[in-house]
């Protein structure tokens, strides 16, 4: 009998570990699913048409990839990250010498426009976002066709938030959708994706580890075995990955941290669910399926 | 106050508080496929077998019944209790029988046979569930030859391995609180510590009991 309840006590005291409440768990279900909840509609008629491919004859307009990295910060209170921005032109008016497009960054896209003038330098515009989100803000930017660059700084109209100004130089790329890419050896070790785990921004078993660069859900058909034995974190970015291909600007910001530093990566559509292959629909069931599964039950008295 | 001291100092107490902790956690997962749904839960992730109907009928059976397993089993064990009232122990016991033997024991099989986590958790439920099956049987072949001696030994051996329905969990539970090993590892690992470490501990005391 002695032995027998020393048994159960062994029991109660995991148990009294189970119980302790997950307060990660809610973070989760703000950052997550950004993809499907598309937040912000662009009211700017005359910006609507901003999703077309640039013009690839023109000199100045294309898609403009890099790092928009705060100037000003606040490192008490929040992880430094240095997000991933596209700055679209979408035309120039050359005899009012204005200068239309779009940014996209942190699942955040914003019409902008305003004037700029020709010099030595190139393009210098000085441009504005509509002021009616939170996050709004005022660029000044060169562009340089020459070095098919794109430089400058952004200001936010409001200072209630953290990191209000940024600088960025910026590289012209092209956007083209390539199944077959893959995410580059070491992905796991994401410096800020392990900083924000350890700041409570993760929960167990959202580690990655090296099964991440082994699958593209975008290339071929997962099986079942394939992805049971996984982590839910590895599962996570393999689904993710799907929608960075497509070039989609993640609002979840463990999203970013994996993706933002992968170099084919370019944030340029903030809902891409039309652009998803059957294939790809089809993986992104089964590795969600499996993630649920993990997030529920994982680290449960369970199964 | 000296009472509840008393109370607090007896080890039944404790075990049994445990027990119903533990059985309302089974009646928790039991309770998530009810109502009748096959895309929930563990379900989630057998869609490849929810389409068999032997699959789903042995599912919901050993999902439904199993409970009873752990309600009608434990007090039968206490013979204090067998004393004072040696009819609710026949009743239990039938209850007992009948479910193990008609409904979880076979159903298991079924799910045994389509285990996740590859052959090596496949051979460890269906193990589970013939040596279940068989100790049961065994217990009822005895005490319809009024053999207590032996009824009361497969008992104990067939309700060891009814409680690794619970056991497997803590264990699942343990293992990945302690390292947070891969989802299908915990899986293969538990098929076999969820009852095999059971049996082993009735075994010893069965010797032990013999000896003394």
């Amino acid at each position: 009998m002695q032995y027998f309840t020393s048994f159960w006590w062994a029991c109660l005291c995991l148990w009294a570990v189970a119980c302790q409440p997950k307060s990660t768990s809610e973070n989760k279900a703000q950052t997550d699913e950004a993809n499907t909840k598309p937040t912000q509609t662009i009211k700017d008629s005359s910006q609507s048409k901003t999703d077309d491919a640039p013009k690839p004859m023109s000199k100045v307009e294309g898609y403009y990839t890099g790092v928009f990295e705060p100037t000003n910060f606040d490192s008490e209170n929040d992880v430094y990250h240095a997000n991933k921005i596209t700055i679209s032109i979408d035309s120039l008016d050359k005899t009012q010498q204005w200068l239309y497009g779009h940014s996209i960054v942190a699942g955040n896209k914003r019409p902008f426009k305003g004037t700029y003038q020709l010099t030595d330098s190139g393009y210098v515009a000085k441009v504005k976002e509509p002021g009616d989100n939170r996050y709004d803000g005022q660029f000044r930017f060169t562009i340089k066709p020459d070095q098919q660059s794109l430089s400058g700084t952004w200001e936010a109209f409001r200072k209630d938030f953290s990191a209000t100004a940024t600088r960025y130089v910026l590289k012209r790329k092209t956007f083209k959708y390539e199944p077959s890419l893959g995410l580059p050896p070491g992905v796991e070790w994401a410096a800020l994706y392990n900083h924000a785990l350890m700041m409570g921004h993760t929960r167990k078993g959202e580690r990655l580890s090296g099964d991440v660069v082994k699958l593209n859900a975008s290339a071929k058909a997962l099986k079942k075995e394939e992805v049971a034995n996984l982590y839910r974190g590895d599962l996570e970015v393999i689904r993710n990955a799907i929608y960075a291909r497509h070039g989609y600007s993640f609002k979840n910001r463990k999203m970013r941290f994996v993706f933002d530093h992968i170099d084919w990566y370019m944030p340029i559509s903030i809902d891409v669910r039309n652009e998803l292959t059957d294939l790809e629909k089809k993986n992104i069931d089964l590795l969600k399926r499996y993630e649920n599964h993990a997030a529920r039950y994982y680290d449960v008295f369970g199964r | 106050m000296r009472q509840l001291t008393l109370i607090l100092r007896n080890p039944v107490f404790w075990v049994l508080g445990l027990y119903l902790f533990f059985c309302y956690l089974m009646l928790q997962i039991t309770l998530q496929y009810i109502p009748y749904d096959t895309d929930v839960a563990f379900l989630r992730i057998k869609q490849d077998y929810t389409g068999y109907a032997h699959y789903r009928i042995a599912f919901f059976v050993h999902v439904y019944t199993s409970m009873l397993v752990l309600l009608a089993g434990f007090t039968q064990f206490s013979a204090r209790l067998r004393k004072k009232w040696p009819t609710a122990h026949k009743n239990l016991g039938r209850l007992y029988i009948v479910v193990v033997l008609v409904f979880s024991a076979p159903s298991g099989l079924v799910l045994g046979v389509y285990a996740n986590g590859g052959w090596s958790a496949q051979v460890a439920f269906c193990l589970l569930a013939l040596m279940w099956f068989y100790f049961t049987l065994r217990a009822m072949q005895a005490i319809r030859q009024q053999n207590y001696t032996a009824h009361q030994r497969w008992m104990w051996r067939s309700f060891a391995l009814a409680l690794s329905a619970i056991t497997l969990r803590l264990w699942k539970y343990g293992l990945v609180w302690a390292f947070q090993p891969r989802p299908m590892d915990v899986y293969r690992w538990v098929a076999w510590l969820g009852w095999t470490l059971n049996l082993i501990a009735i075994e010893l005391y069965i010797i032990y009991r013999k000896q003394s």
